[in-house]
């Protein structure tokens, strides 16, 4: 080829060459080699954009957390010092603190053992708080997944019009936010004389829908043959259902009441619509005034808090993600 | 190790943990409550109480005299000790300073002053002797000088004539009195011989006091007589009585009873009455019978009687046949009435009989009882007889034997009496001559002071003057004023003053003289005295000072004028007091002191705000000594009483805390919550408020300040 050919943009007529059975092979092994590093590098960078935003992502949702537990070892004074604005802006009262801006802080100053102190030595008013929400959550979980366990059972088992139109109602009700609920369910409790008991929250709670949906959609799944194989060997039909159905829904009755126990261990309007003393009060409501309240002591009372919820996750991680899976269809 | 195991431990692990957790914070549930109550202010409460407001006021001071009195120096002097000391008590005349002796350089001084006047006025008078003026002003004088010395001889003339005439009756009183005496001893010496008089008053006494002695024993021996024989008197009659009572039950003797006799009217009478219950018996057997037959009749009838009714409605019978049977009914009722009536009379003729057989039959028994006591023929009526009748006897003789004694004890003591009469006359006429020698003796010197004052009223007399010679002295005096007054207008400017200075003079001369007067009163003296009695409460001066003329040296309190206290109080405290009001003395234990309230007053220095309060005291208390009182006790009932010490006040007025109760989990929680209150009254323990309502619980003490809304933990009790 020569300038001029170029130029004159004649067609480049290569040489031909005769091709041999090897050099193919080797071209083409050449080629895949090619291609695969040039995937990997592309997933690579892939992989690393994917961890980037992941650890991003996780570090933002992480940090509440850790700053919680931080802001813990805080005394009340550094946390007013550094947050006091907040309080300032949304209460009403006439105080004005120093900082005007928000100070978010990681490491303390100076670590202080105050809060905690304050809360689990001094004010038993917060102790007493969370004896309250274990009191209600530990009987609403039990007690739900028991009834959940037979509805769910009833569902899955018989047919008929009757059973499809109380599962209708069921789905009805779970899908509807507890704001339409509340007032009916005010009524009966004042009809019930249990307003201002505990019972107007457990009992509301322990014959809720969620569960007996989720059960019933993993009972519905068993396969028939157990059960008949049951019926065979002379089972009945509570037999049937203590030996045979439970324990395979050992799984899902974990992740049910894990999710069960974080949705009533976060309830806030029922206590506060439910129960006028101040005293029966769970956790989760003093938390949720926490700008009214002894801000100084909200990181203390809030690390209390969620270790409940960390330990009963732990204990049911696997359970959990067996659950999940098996609900969702995945195998493996 | 598998999967499966990893995950059985680790939740075996987490399970623990959990566990761990939850004892955790169990244990620090209970501590926690036990740390904060801990830390919480303990605080004392009490409900609200009904009771009484004493409103008093207190005030404390020193005790003072009501009066003092500043001791004045009369005179310059030199002070060489000093005899009393502040608090020391001193009595009028004690010495409270010693002097020094050189004499009064005041008196000294005052002489030399006395004659240098005297000098001018001498020669003032010799430079005005030659005016006509000055003659006519000293004749004045001269009558002005005799003005008053007839003036002073009045006077003293109306005092002699006074005094005489004091004189003169304390002698005709002395008179009279020596009069009454002779006049008593005349009557006494008439009563009696010459003979029997005694010289000796003593004797004459002693023998008064034995008749008085002996008439005092003989009435008392006839008081004893007399009651001895009202005692036998009495024995007399009752012994009368019992003979003649015997008597009279038991007959004299004379009359002599036949026993048998009377048997034998007995057995008789016995007989008839049972003759007579025999027939009794008798008749009501027999004749009782045709009245049951007539009342059987009756019934008989009576029933065919109803019968028959029911017959004849039932148409069975007719009227008629009816009304025979109701009549024959009615005929057996009357044969039966008439049976009957016939036969109860007969039958109270009989019990009447058997009565009366039965009542002799009783009197008779009785009579023969009688009869077998009475018997004359009985030892024992004898002996009794003879036994009631030695009484009688024995208590006449003891009567008369005590007329006797009564008798003889008048006797005696009639003649003690006239002893006693006698002996009285005897010791009397000797006294009553004792008496008349004195009163001689003081009208002897009543009439020497009697022609003494005679005598100087005479010479009085001689220089007085009569009003109207008194009265022409003056308008002479009046007249000669008159002319020296033309006289002295007529007269130049210098007469004038000349005058006027000579008047100066006199009167300074007059003051001078006076002074000296005093000074030589009291120049003779080297020490100097307390006026009054009292407390020495100040000295001014000590030894080697001198006090000049008029200096007060010492301050002394009059203790005999009484003692106060004065305290100040504030005008509030005050309006609850008044004047009169007790004072209650308190914490003072040396005795027993009252005091009153005796005035109240603004205090000077802040009459606004502030009053003085003086408090009269008496009792055991000295000048010094302080006290406190406690005035105004007036009590009144409130319904709302709160201790004193749970008040507080702030800018916006007074209020209290009280306890809220809030049942929690953990147990009650207390809270101090804010109640404002009106303060009615208070004294110094409790206040009576408004606002509170009657169960509240107040807090009265606290260990810590708290404020509204701070949670507390009450006091263990």
């Amino acid at each position: 080829m020569n300038k001029e050919t170029i130029i004159q943009g004649n067609p480049i007529q290569p040489e031909k060459q005769k091709k041999t059975p090897r050099d193919k092979f080797e071209r083409e092994r050449i080629r895949v080699r090619r291609i695969r590093k040039r995937k990997k590098i592309r997933d690579k960078i892939i992989m690393g954009f994917a961890v980037l935003l992941m650890g991003i992502i996780a570090i933002i949702i992480l940090t509440p957390t850790i700053l919680t537990i931080t802001n813990s070892f805080m005394s009340s004074t550094e946390i007013m010092a550094n947050y006091g604005s907040i309080i300032e802006n949304a209460t009403s009262s006439n105080k004005t603190y120093i900082s005007k801006q928000v100070n978010l802080k990681i490491i303390p100053d100076m670590i202080s053992f105050s809060q905690y102190s304050t809360v689990l030595l001094k004010s038993p008013e917060y102790l007493i708080k969370f004896w309250n929400s274990v009191i209600m959550v530990v009987p609403i979980t039990v007690f739900q997944i028991c009834v959940a366990l037979g509805a769910s059972y009833f569902f899955a088992r018989f047919d008929g019009k009757l059973r499809s139109l109380a599962f209708f109602v069921y789905i009805i009700l779970m899908l509807m936010p507890y704001q339409v609920t509340l007032v009916p369910n005010y009524l009966v409790s004042e009809w019930l004389h249990i307003i201002n008991t505990r019972w107007s929250i457990i009992l509301p709670g322990i014959f809720a829908p969620f569960s007996v949906f989720i059960l019933t959609k993993f009972m519905k799944r068993m396969p028939s043959a157990m059960i008949e194989a049951a019926k065979l060997d002379g089972a009945g039909e509570f037999t049937i259902f203590a030996r045979v159905c439970v324990p395979q829904c050992r799984s899902t009755i974990y992740s049910v009441a894990i999710l069960v126990f974080i949705d009533y261990w976060n309830m806030v309007e029922q206590p506060l619509i439910l129960l006028n003393d101040a005293d029966m009060h769970p956790l989760s409501v003093f938390l949720s005034k926490i700008n009214t309240g002894d801000v100084g002591l909200a990181f203390a009372v809030a690390v209390i808090y969620m270790i409940p919820t960390l330990l009963m996750f732990f204990y049911s991680e696997d359970y959990l993600i067996e659950g999940i899976s098996y609900s969702s269809g995945i195998k493996g | 190790m598998n999967v499966n195991d990893k995950a059985a431990k680790r939740r075996g692990w987490i399970k623990n943990i959990a566990i761990i957790f939850l004892a955790i914070m169990l244990v620090l549930t209970l501590f926690s409550n036990t740390i904060m109550n801990f830390s919480l202010p303990e605080v004392s409460a009490q409900y609200c109480y009904s009771g009484s407001i004493t409103t008093n006021v207190t005030g404390s001071g020193a005790v003072e005299a009501k009066e003092s009195y500043n001791v004045v120096a009369d005179r310059t002097f030199k002070i060489t000790d000093v005899g009393v000391k502040v608090g020391s008590e001193v009595k009028a005349g004690d010495v409270m300073f010693l002097l020094d002796d050189t004499g009064s350089q005041d008196l000294i001084t005052a002489m030399e002053e006395l004659s240098n006047l005297k000098k001018s006025k001498t020669e003032l008078i010799q430079k005005m002797s030659n005016s006509e003026y000055t003659t006519a002003m000293l004749e004045l004088s001269r009558l002005q000088e005799d003005l008053q010395l007839a003036k002073n001889a009045n006077t003293k003339l109306t005092a002699a004539n006074l005094t005489l005439k004091t004189i003169e009756d304390q002698k005709n009183a002395a008179n009279e009195k020596i009069t009454n005496i002779n006049t008593k001893i005349l009557e006494i010496e008439k009563k009696y011989k010459s003979s029997e008089f005694l010289s000796d008053i003593n004797q004459a006494k002693a023998e008064f006091d034995t008749a008085t002695a002996a008439s005092e024993t003989a009435d008392a021996a006839l008081k004893q007589a007399e009651q001895v024989l009202k005692e036998a008197e009495k024995k007399k009659k009752e012994t009368a009585n019992a003979y003649e009572t015997f008597i009279t039950q038991h007959g004299d003797g004379s009359q002599t009873v036949d026993l048998d006799q009377l048997k034998k009217d007995l057995a008789q009478l016995e007989l008839e009455y049972q003759r007579l219950n025999q027939d009794y018996n008798t008749f009501l057997a027999n004749d009782s019978a045709p009245v049951n037959e007539a009342l059987a009749k009756y019934d008989e009838l009576l029933q065919r009687a109803f019968l028959a009714a029911d017959e004849l409605k039932n148409g069975y019978i007719t009227d008629e046949e009816y009304n025979q049977i109701v009549a024959d009914m009615n005929a057996a009722l009357k044969a039966y009435n008439e049976a009957n009536q016939a036969f109860e009379a007969a039958k109270l003729e009989k019990q009447r009989a058997l009565e009366d057989k039965t009542i002799a039959i009783n009197y008779k028994k009785e009579e023969i009882s009688k009869a077998s006591t009475n018997n004359t023929d009985s030892e024992s009526y004898n002996a009794e007889r003879t036994r009631l009748k030695t009484e009688m006897d024995n208590a006449s003789i003891a009567f008369d034997n005590a007329t006797l004694a009564k008798e003889l004890a008048e006797l005696d003591a009639t003649e003690k009496t006239t002893a006693l009469e006698k002996a009285t006359d005897l010791y009397e006429i000797l006294k009553l001559k004792e008496e008349k020698v004195g009163l001689d003796a003081t009208f002897a010197d009543l009439s020497a002071q009697y022609d003494k004052a005679k005598s100087e009223a005479d010479n009085i007399q001689s220089l007085a003057k009569t009003d109207s010679e008194i009265m022409a002295m003056e308008r002479n005096i009046q007249d000669k004023a008159l002319a020296v007054e033309a006289l002295k207008k007529a007269n130049s400017d210098s007469g004038d003053a000349n005058e006027l200075e000579l008047e100066t003079l006199e009167a300074k001369i007059k003051l001078k003289e006076e002074e000296i007067e005093k000074f030589k009163d009291t120049t003779a003296l080297s020490q100097f005295t307390a006026p009054v009695d009292g407390i020495v409460t100040e000295i001014n001066f000590s030894a080697g000072q001198t006090a000049n003329l008029n200096d007060t040296i010492a301050k002394i309190q009059l203790v005999d004028k009484g003692y106060m206290v004065q305290f100040s109080l504030s005008t509030d405290q005050a309006k609850r007091i008044r004047v009169g009001d007790i004072a209650k003395v308190q914490n003072y234990w040396g005795g027993n002191v009252n005091a009153i309230v005796d005035s109240i007053v603004p205090d000077k220095n802040d009459p606004q705000k502030t009053k003085i309060v003086t408090v009269n005291v008496t009792g055991d208390v000295s000048i010094g000594t302080n006290l406190s009182f406690s005035i105004g006790e007036k009590s009144q009932n409130y319904d709302m009483v709160v201790p004193i010490s749970a008040l507080r006040e702030d800018n916006n007025g007074s209020f209290v805390y009280i306890v809220s109760v809030k049942p929690t989990p953990l147990g009650n929680r207390y809270t101090a919550k804010r109640a404002d209150v009106q303060i009615i009254a208070k004294d110094n323990t409790s206040a009576a408020v408004s606002g509170l309502n009657y169960g509240d619980f107040v807090i009265v003490t606290s260990s810590a300040p708290i404020n509204a809304g701070t949670q507390v933990r009450m006091v263990e009790a």
